[in-house]
């Protein structure tokens, strides 16, 4: 029997989510682990709605006049296939010693070239990676990196050079940042060679770049090799191992096209999150007006009940201690029937409908108990990661 | 003799109208039925276990156990970069060296790898896991002899061990190639298959020394001495026994008058380094051997320690390390690591964090270990120590 507390319905247990940050972070492990929180929030959107988002997105075809699909081979980071590596482009094994050392040459080549195009970001105190993408230097990052738009960042090349930029908007939701630097002394500037994240294919090799720990004086960008262990719309999961200071840095493909930005992992080293190239692809327009949005870190909604996924109604077994619920009277053995007006069938669908909601928000509850129909509204409050852990 | 083979033709030209007819059904139910069927499946299912089919969106959900989905679905193993595939393609890359790599255990684990470094029973490994009353290695045919410490180089963190026995497999250091970052390696150990791979994430370099830590947190006692008030988790004090509420009056020779004393003593001492702690513990007298540790290690944070997992006590200070993504424990460094080409490049000296182990090179280490034969001449050390007791 599948059990879930609102306010720390997704957390798993063993897997202790971490932002990767660098060490002069701001961000608590309380924080972090909210990350974890908002990420999963995303994937957990009735499948309806997700369905029709899905259909929509491919209707909008044009995508963002700055990333478009044209520009592809227009950074300096493609590099082309080295022969017999026909099978392993496509997410294949190596099998033969030939095999390993062309697929090791061609490491060898991107590696060479993405040096160059990955920086680090600092904004406040945190310090993150990112990627030059564009001649006149837009740098993607993450959400979480970038921060608020309209305030100055550095950013520090992998050659030393330490040069200003703008932060522009942010998906939080899904961890996509911008920026854009603003000094023009050194353009254009170097910049990756884009790809398409939609393209990608499970076992695929990949390339990590980053500057993890944050920066360090003779040290360039941090290279790793993995590959394409889970696709999804918002997320890639890769066994390219990540860490603190590598958030916003670039996922290359081997042909040195970039295809995903770090965002976040969990505790095993097969637990590494990228944001998907192409949701800066969709996402362009509003980042690089400025506008920020999407559920932030830290603020994931909770009401304080526990029930089962598997009874057949939302009944409560057990109440948060002055929990929103527990203030508002709701008693274990209510059976939840509305959350704001939208009614409730099961325990899963009253998870779900509490992650949509705020915390701040006022919302009105029906329920039933003994028999009788009652009302109470209650404020959504914000989960406690420190005492979900 | 004639009818039958037009029989035969028909039977013939059925069959290739079958395998036609079923290859467009197949292609029919490929391209109409499963879109359908999954569509169906979006809106309508809740399980929580739907996978991304390579190249195709299907929906993006989580178990709720763990962030990291179960890779294993479909009945398809991950396509992990150690992959069983990969691996066996590293078998061939690496050659013979394996047979030249030992495992140096204590009587209850294996403490680190070593590399035969001569014939006639010498042994190069990492000194600072060599944390045990009694050392012996276990060779590649699974032999296993005593082994005796003849000396040890602090500055490279290695140690020259003696076993009783002739003949063995020395390794062979070749004319070693640089290493290439994004370049393939192979950590061996006493067996055919290697126990690691990763890639060069950095070139040769030096990292300074972190400070080294107890692992504690102190408080001033009320009389002499500094009372533990937190023993943190992983660190060496908790694995030399140390307790919350102990007040350590000793620290080797050097009595501890107060807390500012004790951490001012720490700091002159070097990580992996061994100390002997003298404390009261309930108004008696203890005496406990504790290993340093790097504060690099990210010890007092919890959220650090879990994404890095076990580090290496001796994990900096090192003149000329590269930098490397495999995935090690603290008692897998010590042995030898080898390029696609067979070539031995370096020794694995430190498992430093989540993405970071550190080898020194070959053009470091051969010219040491030379040294330190010429040093030894076979006259041992340990023993020297007993007998001046």
């Amino acid at each position: 029997m599948q059990k879930f507390l609102i306010d720390r319905a997704v957390l798993p247990r063993r897997s202790v989510l971490a932002s990767i940050l660098g060490n002069e972070s701001i961000m608590t492990p309380a924080i972090c682990v909210a990350w974890l929180l908002s990420s999963l929030l995303l994937s957990s959107v009735p499948s309806g709605s997700f369905a029709q988002e899905s259909a929509t997105t491919t209707l909008q075809k044009p995508v963002s006049p700055s990333i478009p699909t044209q520009e592809k081979q227009s950074g300096s980071t493609f590099v082309s296939f080295e022969t017999g590596l026909e099978r392993i482009a496509r997410g294949g094994e190596p099998s033969t010693l030939a095999e390993l050392q062309a697929l090791e040459k061609q490491q060898e080549k991107v590696a060479s070239q993405i040096n160059k195009v990955t920086v680090n970001v600092q904004q406040s105190s945190a310090q993150g990676s990112g990627v030059i993408i564009t001649p006149d230097g837009f740098v993607l990052t993450a959400a979480h990196v970038a921060g608020r738009p309209g305030r100055t960042a550095i950013v520090k090349l992998s050659d030393g050079r330490t040069v200003k930029a703008k932060t522009l908007g942010t998906n939080r939701g899904m961890d996509a940042g911008l920026l854009q630097i603003t000094d023009k002394n050194g353009a254009p500037w170097p910049h990756a060679t884009l790809g398409e994240s939609k393209d990608l294919r499970l076992g695929q090799w990949l390339i990590a770049a980053g500057h993890p720990g944050g920066w360090i004086s003779d040290r360039p960008a941090v290279i790793r090799v993995g590959r394409v262990l889970q696709i999804m719309k918002s997320t890639l999961v890769t066994d390219c191992a990540l860490i603190g200071g590598d958030s916003g840095g670039p996922l290359f493909d081997l042909n040195g096209r970039l295809i995903g930005i770090h965002s976040r992992i969990g505790t095993e080293t097969t637990d590494n999150m990228h944001v998907p190239i192409d949701v800066y692809r969709d996402s362009w327009d509003r980042m690089a007006q400025s506008q920020s949005w999407g559920t932030l870190p830290g603020f994931t909604p909770m009401i304080g009940v526990e029930g089962s996924a598997s009874s057949a109604r939302a009944e409560v077994t057990s109440i948060a201690e002055s929990g929103p619920a527990a203030r508002s009277g709701i008693r274990p053995g209510d059976i939840i029937l509305s959350y704001d007006g939208n009614s409730i069938s099961s325990f899963t669908e009253l998870q779900r409908a509490v992650e949509e909601s705020l915390p701040g928000d006022r919302v009105e509850i029906r329920y039933e108990r003994l028999g009788e129909l009652m009302r109470a509204r209650i404020i959504v409050g914000i989960a406690d990661p420190q005492s979900a852990k | 003799m004639n009818s039958k083979e037009t029989m035969n033709k028909m039977n013939a030209r059925r069959i290739v109208q079958l395998l036609i007819a079923g290859y467009f059904g197949a292609v029919f139910f490929g391209m109409v039925v499963c879109p359908l069927y999954n569509s169906m499946w979006i809106d309508r299912s809740k399980t929580e276990d739907q996978f991304v089919l390579p190249g195709r969106l299907v929906q993006e959900t989580l178990p709720q156990t763990s962030y990291r989905p179960n890779f294993d679905y479909l009945g398809r193993s991950p396509k992990l970069r150690s992959h069983t595939a990969v691996m066996k393609s590293f078998e061939q890359a690496i050659g013979e060296t394996w047979k030249s790599t030992v495992q140096v255990v204590s009587t209850k684990h294996q403490l680190a790898l070593g590399l035969i470094v001569q014939s006639d029973g010498w042994i190069v490994t990492k000194a600072s896991q060599l944390v045990a009353d009694e050392l012996a290695c276990r060779l590649s045919d699974g032999s296993r002899f005593p082994a005796t410490i003849m000396h040890v180089n602090h500055e490279l963190d290695l140690a020259l061990l003696k076993v009783n026995r002739a003949n063995l497999p020395a390794i062979q250091w070749q004319e070693s190639g640089d290493v290439h970052v994004g370049g393939w390696l192979a950590t061996t150990s006493a067996s055919k298959s290697p126990i690691g791979i990763g890639v060069v994430s950095v070139g040769p370099r030096k990292i300074p020394p972190s400070q080294a830590v107890l692992g504690v947190r102190l408080q001033d006692a009320e009389k002499e001495g500094a009372l533990v008030s937190e023993v943190v988790e992983g660190g060496g004090a908790e694995k030399a026994g140390v307790e919350e509420g102990d007040v350590i009056v000793a620290l080797d020779s050097f009595l501890v008058n107060n807390k500012e004393a004790l951490i001012r003593k720490v700091q002159t001492l070097r990580a992996g380094q061994l100390v002997t702690i003298g404390l009261t513990r309930n108004n008696s007298s203890i005496t406990l051997t504790a290993q340093l540790m790097d504060l690099s290690a990210n010890l007092f944070d919890p959220t650090e320690m879990e994404v890095n997992g076990t580090v290496s006590a001796r994990a900096s200070g090192f003149a000329k390390v590269f930098q490397h993504d495999t995935i090690l424990a603290p008692h897998q460094c010590g042995g030898p690591i080898v390029d696609t080409h067979g070539r031995v490049v370096g020794i694995n000296i430190a498992r430093a964090g989540r993405v970071t182990s550190y080898a020194i090179p070959a053009d470091v280490v051969v010219p040491a270990i030379r040294e330190m034969l010429v040093l030894t001449n076979s006259r041992p050390v340990a023993e020297e120590a007993k007998t001046s007791q």
